[in-house]
């Protein structure tokens, strides 16, 4: 479904900083995979490559083959939204809206009809067990059921890969398993997952893994 | 609209209601400016109608000319009116002759002429003094104003044939004739006459409100064209052939054509002002410029309080988006471009001018009633000026609002993100 070719990232400070060098990463359609490194490596550089928010400064990359290189800032958008779900460490939803209206959001960029983002915001809010939410604001919920909300977010849109950045960093041992527990009904669903994390406990459930090390990425045996 | 749009509004709406108080001081500056411009609008209106009102009542089609006694100074001494002390008495000869209406009856064949003729002497009801002057005219002189009948008749052709004492009345001096005691007429007295008062009129004719008219041949025959004004110890005697002159053409070219004719002839005839020229349609064209120029003054104004508003609106919504900052990262990270984004802060800012817009609309439609009763301007609030008004600050919406929502979406998603 991905393919990165020679994906090169550098911020042009003072000298130049080369966060990713010359990358070359292929994600399958059912792929989870997830990406190790410690603090300030280039793990969220990388994903919100992955994820169309930012451009590599050099080397190509495809989407079910398609250079996504020359397309302009409403056809990435527009693929992000349909195909691509973010998932972040502080959850990032919107405190004015209600846990049902956060997870209606991507819809109204798809231009999704009222019925039917109700409808399907009801059915992913289902899926992650927080049916009995839909009216609270995102302050009035625990980490955990702020995360799922956020999943709820990811998924309403049917995307094809879920990314997710660091997603039990804000959470307690316990729920963060719970939260792991979806990932993996996610990929038994069929969806393909990249999870980036620094903690080797949550790496070990994950079934293909890379280090980032000095901007250069690692896959470790199985 | 679009589902797409409504949503737009609403969701910008409701940003706006979790902030109340910086909403509503926000659009206070577009509030006030709508306010004033339509206060402006309607006061300026306002006046413009009136000004039409009163002027086209002298008929726009006239041309009107009134004897007038010259000042003293302008006089050559040879016609320096004497007083009793020094004895060699004169008569005053002043104002439009008869010469000068077979001049312009010569010169203007299209236009109708009515001759009127101003009576000296005052005019008394049951011993009191009326405030009233005394006109005699032919019967078709009221054809030439806006002119009604209240009460009895109008001067008829065989008034004047028979020289006969009727007079017709203003409204305002019912009050101080009529006293129904026999069931007669009622009469009023001009000089020593009594005349019977057969017709109450309202005309729009010069003073009309304040004039009594009589057949012009009752009233050359009885009054003449001289007059003697006696005043403690001193004798004023001054003749006036013709008291006033209405030319009315139908033709507006005409009429123009018409009043050059006439300023010329009098001109030439009377090297010492004795007339007065009144041109109506000149009046409300020179009234109009300069009306003109005040709603343009009072434009800018208000345009420059809806400027003011505008930054206001600016500054604010500068802020918030520099506030919103991670929530846009977010709305990016789930789909929305950045003509989304553009769009969603253009709504707020739209609907904050709209709503400062409808607010201050109202606030003017009281407004402007108030001034009149303050003021006793009139004040008109056309459907017009309120559609200005309104889409005026909806300009001013999306004018200033477009600085803040550009910046908003050309913030780097990224960026948007990291922060805070
Ligand atoms: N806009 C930027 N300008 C300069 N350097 C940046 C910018 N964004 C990130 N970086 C740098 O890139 C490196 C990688 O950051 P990041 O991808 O967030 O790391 P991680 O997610 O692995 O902690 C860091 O050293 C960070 O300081
Ligand atoms: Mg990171």
């Amino acid at each position: 479904m991905i393919r990165l070719e020679q994906v090169t990232k550098q911020y042009d400070m003072g000298g130049g900083l080369t966060v990713l060098h010359a990358l070359n990463l292929d994600i399958g359609d059912n792929d989870y995979l997830g990406i190790l490194g410690p603090s300030g490596s280039g793990k969220s550089t990388l994903l919100h490559i992955l994820g169309l928010l930012d451009r590599p400064s050099a080397g190509r990359y495809l989407l079910h083959g398609r250079d996504t290189g020359a397309l302009d800032d409403s056809e990435r958008s527009r693929l992000r939204g349909r195909m691509i779900g973010f998932i972040f460490q502080s959850f990032h939803l919107l405190s004015s809206l209600s846990v049902q209206e956060n997870v209606e959001l991507p819809l109204h960029y798809q231009r999704v009809g009222k019925a039917e983002r109700e409808q399907r915001a009801r059915e992913a809010l289902q899926s992650v067990s927080l049916s009995h939410r839909l009216h609270h604001r995102p302050n009035q919920l625990s980490g955990g059921e702020r995360q799922r909300t956020a999943i709820a977010r990811a998924l309403v849109t049917r995307p094809d890969l879920i990314l997710a950045d660091e997603p039990t960093g804000n959470l307690d041992q316990k729920t963060g398993q719970e939260i792991l527990e979806v990932f993996d009904e996610l990929h038994q669903a069929g969806k393909a997952i990249v999870l980036i994390t620094h903690d080797p406990a949550v790496a070990r459930r994950i079934p293909r893994i890379y280090h980032i090390v000095d901007g250069h990425l690692h896959e470790a045996p199985p | 609209m679009s589902p797409w749009v409504l949503d737009l509004f609403t969701a910008g709406g409701r940003n706006l209601l979790r902030h109340k108080l910086r909403s509503a001081l926000t659009l206070l500056g577009v509030f006030f400016g709508v306010a004033a411009v339509i206060t402006m609008l309607g006061i300026g209106e306002g006046a413009q109608r009136s000004v039409l009102q009163e002027i086209s009542g002298l008929g726009l089609n006239n041309i009107l000319i009134d004897s007038v006694q010259p000042d003293a100074s302008q006089l050559p001494d040879s016609q320096r009116n004497t007083t009793g002390r020094r004895r060699g008495m004169r008569i005053l000869e002043y104002g439009v002759t008869d010469t000068d209406v077979e001049q312009l009856r010569s010169a203007c064949p299209e236009a109708e002429i009515r001759v009127a003729h101003r009576v000296k002497a005052s005019a008394y009801a049951y011993g009191e003094r009326l405030d009233a002057d005394v006109l005699g005219v032919p019967p078709d002189y009221f054809t030439l104003f806006d002119s009604k009948l209240i009460e009895g008749r109008w001067l008829h052709p065989f008034d004047s044939l028979h020289f006969r004492s009727v007079a017709l009345i203003p409204e305002s001096l019912t009050a101080s004739i009529r006293h129904p005691r026999d069931g007669g007429h009622p009469h009023v007295k001009i000089g020593t006459y009594a005349f019977e008062v057969v017709g109450i009129q309202r005309t729009m004719a010069p003073r009309g409100n304040r004039t009594i008219y009589i057949p012009f041949e009752t009233a050359e025959q009885v009054f003449g064209t001289s007059s003697v004004k006696r005043e403690a110890g001193s004798m004023e005697f001054t003749r006036t052939q013709i008291g006033q002159v209405v030319l009315h053409c139908e033709d507006e070219q005409e009429l123009k054509r018409t009043a050059a004719v006439v300023k010329r002839t009098m001109e030439r005839n009377h090297p010492i002002v004795d007339y007065a020229l009144t041109v109506p349609v000149e009046i409300l064209e020179a009234r109009q410029r300069t009306q003109r120029i005040l709603n343009l003054v009072l434009l800018v104004i208000a345009g420059i309080s809806l400027l003011v508003g505008g930054i206001g609106i600016m500054n604010i919504m500068l802020a918030v988006v520099t506030e919103r900052i991670p929530e846009i990262g977010i709305r990016r990270a789930i789909g929305a471009t950045e003509r989304d984004i553009l769009f969603q802060f253009l709504a707020e800012t739209i609907t904050l001018s709209t709503l400062g817009g409808v607010l201050g609309c109202l606030a003017g439609m009281i407004l402007v009633p108030l001034t009149e009763i303050w003021t006793g301007w009139n004040g008109v609030i056309t459907p017009s000026s309120v559609i200005v008004s309104l889409a005026v600050s909806w300009v001013v919406g999306v004018f200033f609002g477009l600085a803040p929502a550009v910046r908003a979406s050309k913030l780097d998603p990224v960026d948007a993100l990291r922060h805070g």
